[in-house]
């Protein structure tokens, strides 16, 4: 038997020559004249196969596998800088939105009590108004979102939404309706939604001042000029600095110098400021109902409420005026703020005046005293109307009031 | 105390770049990626001015030093490519030590290059910054669009057949095109809907890119019979100061491309930039391909990085690119005035790697050729599969596999493995023209 020559295509033949023997063996793996068992080497072909099958196998396979995969929920309190870059799900309440016109970008802030996550939109602010119209994320939403996140030193953690509907509206947010009873310093934050009357207005130099009332008692609702400008209908705008315009209004309660104020929610839209009634039709509607002095008690504190009696005494102070006035049943203070007092004739509340005042029953150093919120919470009264123990009020005098009165009082 | 800090971990950060940047196949963003995860467990007990320093001179060593693999061991990366060719022939000639040395005065060229950079960084790169963001959309698909048609037929037509000898031809053309889809599909798939558990979603795309380059890497090397020859340790080399003026300029071209444009790696910038100079193909073409390929490398993943310290009243988040300034993002926000403290990491870590390059590359060579590297590329493979199944599980186990598939495409029928860079080029694309949900949603994973 003749010795097949070696062949230096590979290292000592490896693969095709027997490795004892030294003679060819071809596609053998043992050798068929020794039973050598003969090491073999893949086949260049086998590696080539897979990559282009198993390119497409595998491929459908993860698609397959993404497609089954449900986006994990996560919270955002817990996010890890490992995050970085994850695809997840957050669950929270929009809690600020910040939109930015010029450059189509909006940010939106979620916050799912255990942290606050930045949804930021680049230049699709059009793009997500179109796709939500009406139904844009808005303050107090539940919503639902899916992305991936972006967790930077400096920026915090965030996650860029750029398709609409990778944000579901779990529930739209809804003010509850409220009266001003309800409302105090541990409200703060919320957000309501209140039937009021504008009692008075005071301007200032970047807002106006508004209080408010209803039947259960007064606040005042301060707007600041920026946002009065957010109102879409200049009428209304105008409208609610009006003393008598009723309105339902949402609004997020605030707080300044350490008691409870409102402020507009989203001035700019709709549904936030409703008017209700004008001047007159609001007055029609609503008549506090009318006390004795002896029935302004402890428990009737920011209620409106209607007294009518005498002037026994009136001292003026700086910020205000202190009345005092007494019927039949006993004395009863009114403090007329320094806007009120400005607005009415001091005739009004000259001593033997007898005087209708309407007002919220506030309490100040532990005395009750009402709290007339305009000049029309003023009215002079026919002298029959004061009680007997004070001194009789004389006709003059309710005579040269009522003039005064009543024009300010219209 | 923050200077012994900066120059501790600057130290600590070139140590360590160095010792993991000699691991055939293991790239830096994994260890970056590992580092991340012990520095977040450490917690406090890491100091804050410690970060910059540590990783700017890890990745600094990385770029000096994985030029021991890639020469000695054939292990290369994506970044490889342009410097594989003639760097085998060298390491075939018995000229590894030469290859490794015009390497590492190359990425030594890209140091100085970078502090001459400095004022175009700082004062202009920030303007056009502002000006091209908004266009890089279609720069990119530019690009993409270049790479496809420039992948030319590589075969002579040969067969029996006319369908043997057009398959025979453009083989390689078909082979490219079918990985730019594979690979676009798989990055489309991969960033909409990653099947990688959100626990390490910052190590989302590093099994793709393991299964696209580093284990098809692995495979070929274990299926070639190669025997490493003699080694020659030199004492001088064969590089003229034309040779440097201009592989300087090819590098400065080429680092520019891939260190600013997302998505744009060392091998797609070098291959655009060689083209457009037309330097590759001249009579010391080789010298030049090394040396503009170490430039272009130094450039493409130090200064990419770099450039997060160019924090200007118009780039006030800087405008760094690639895997480390993503990577880093949660831990590490560049200040305005770190530049010169980023500078001067990279003068003191490239000074040290340079030796260390020159020393290792002895030292290895020293029983490279004694050893079966196929024994290295195993213990390689074992390595990154582990680290792999550690971070990502199962999940990612899979999207390595199938990335290996895709990845030995290009390699096995000759394409050029770029090609793979669809995988961000398509989808980053996509995403930054508007489409990349529309895209996603065809696929019903949105």
């Amino acid at each position: 038997m003749s010795e097949t020559p070696k062949t230096d295509l590979l290292p000592e033949g490896e693969g095709i020559i027997c490795p004892s023997c030294g003679r060819f063996v071809g596609a053998y793996e043992r050798c068929p004249h020794c039973q050598t068992v003969v090491h073999k080497r893949l086949p260049i072909i086998y590696i080539k196969r897979f990559a282009v099958f198993g390119s497409v196998i595998g491929l459908i396979l993860m698609w397959f596998a993404a497609l089954q995969r449900e986006v994990p929920l996560q919270k955002i309190g817990e996010i890890k800088p490992q995050h970085n870059m994850a695809l997840v799900r957050c669950v929270g309440k929009v809690t600020g939105i910040r939109v930015m016109e010029d450059k189509n970008n909006f940010q939106i802030k979620l916050d799912d009590d255990t942290g606050m996550l930045t949804l930021s939109g680049f230049d699709k602010l059009r793009k997500f108004r179109e796709y939500f119209k009406d139904r844009f994320p808005a303050e107090g939403d539940l919503i639902e979102v899916t992305g991936n996140l972006s967790i930077s030193e400096k920026f915090g953690e965030s996650m860029f939404v750029s398709d609409p509907r990778r944000i579901k509206i779990l529930k739209k947010f809804e003010a509850e309706p409220a009266t001003i009873e309800n409302i105090d310093l541990d409200s703060r934050g919320a957000v309501f939604r209140v039937r009021v009357t504008v009692a008075a207005t005071r301007k200032y130099r970047v807002g106006t001042n508004i209080t408010v009332k209803d039947d259960t008692g007064s606040m005042d609702l301060n707007v600041f000029d920026s946002e009065m400008d957010k109102i879409a209908d200049p009428k209304l705008a105008k409208a609610l600095v009006e003393v008598g315009n009723e309105f339902e209004l949402v609004v997020l309660v605030d707080a300044y110098k350490g008691k409870p104020q409102l402020r507009l929610h989203h001035p700019e839209r709709a549904e936030s400021i409703k008017k209700i009634a004008g001047a007159a039709a609001a007055q029609k509607t609503k008549e506090p109902p009318v006390l004795k002095a002896i029935e302004v008690r402890e428990e009737r504190v920011r209620e409106i409420v209607t007294v009518v009696g005498r002037v026994e005494r009136s001292k003026e102070f700086a910020f205000g005026t202190s009345v005092d006035i007494a019927d039949e049943t006993g004395t009863v203070n009114v403090w007329l703020r320094e806007n009120v007092r400005k607005t009415v004739t001091p005739d009004l509340f000259k001593t033997g005046a007898t005087l209708r005042v309407t007002g919220e029953v506030g309490k100040f150093k532990d005395r009750l005293q009402i709290l007339p919120a305009s000049d029309a919470d003023l009215k002079a009264e026919a002298a029959q109307a004061a009680p007997s123990p004070a001194p009789a009020a004389t006709p003059a005098a309710a005579s040269d009031a009522a003039p005064a009165a009543v024009p300010q009082g219209e | 105390m923050e200077f012994f800090t900066i120059l501790g971990y600057t130290l600590l950060g070139t140590l360590v770049g160095a010792v993991f940047s000699l691991f055939p196949s293991l790239h830096i963003y994994n260890v970056a990626g590992i580092v991340l995860v012990l520095w977040t467990y450490l917690g406090d007990s890491m100091q804050h001015a410690a970060v910059g320093p540590f990783f700017i001179s890890m990745i600094t060593a990385f770029a000096f030093i994985n030029t021991i693999p890639m020469t000695f061991f054939g292990a290369p990366d994506e970044s490889a490519q342009v410097t594989i060719l003639p760097n085998t022939i060298y390491f075939m000639n018995g000229k590894g030590y030469e290859a490794a040395v015009i390497q590492g005065l190359g990425a030594l060229i890209g140091v100085f290059l970078m502090i001459a950079l400095t004022p175009l960084f700082y004062y202009v790169l920030p303007y056009v910054d502002v000006v091209l963001s908004a266009h890089m959309h279609w720069i990119i698909l530019l690009i993409v669009v270049y790479l496809v048609l420039s992948e030319w037929p590589k075969g002579c037509g040969f067969g029996t057949t006319r369908l043997d000898r057009f398959s025979e031809a453009m083989g390689n053309v078909f082979a490219g095109l079918f990985t730019w889809v594979v690979s676009g599909i798989l990055g489309i798939i991969i960033l909409s809907k990653s099947i990688i558990t959100h626990e390490m979603g910052f190590q989302n795309i590093m099994p793709v890119f393991v299964g696209l380059f580093a284990i098809p890497s692995i495979l070929q090397n274990l299926v070639s019979t190669r025997q490493v020859p003699k080694q020659h340790i030199c004492t001088d080399i064969d590089v003229t100061a034309n040779d440097i003026g201009k592989s300087a300029f090819v590098g400065t071209v080429s680092g520019a491309i891939c260190g600013y444009v997302p998505a744009i790696t060392a091998g797609i910038g070098s291959i655009i930039a060689s083209h457009a100079t037309a330097m590759g193909f001249s009579a010391r073409g080789d010298v030049l391909f090394i040396l503009g390929g170490a430039i272009t490398k130094f450039l493409y993943y130090v200064g990419a990085f770099l450039l997060i310290f160019v924090v200007t009243p118009l780039t006030p988040a800087g405008v760094g690119k690639g895997g480390l300034n993503i990577i880093l993002r949660p831990i590490f926000t560049a200040e305005p005035g770190d530049y010169l403290m980023g500078i001067s990491v990279i003068l003191v870590a490239g000074g040290i790697s340079f030796f260390l390059l020159l020393w290792l590359s002895r030292w290895v060579l020293s029983w490279v050729a004694d050893v079966d590297y196929h024994d290295l590329y195993w213990a390689a493979f074992v390595a990154i599969t582990a680290l792999v199944a550690a971070l990502t599980g199962f999940p990612g186990l899979f999207t390595m596999l199938v990335g290996t598939a895709i990845g030995c495409v290009p390699v096995f029928f000759h394409a050029r493995r770029s090609n793979c860079m669809g995988v961000l080029l398509i989808p980053i694309c996509l995403n930054m023209a508007g489409y990349g949900d529309q895209v996603a949603a065809l696929f019903g994973l949105l």
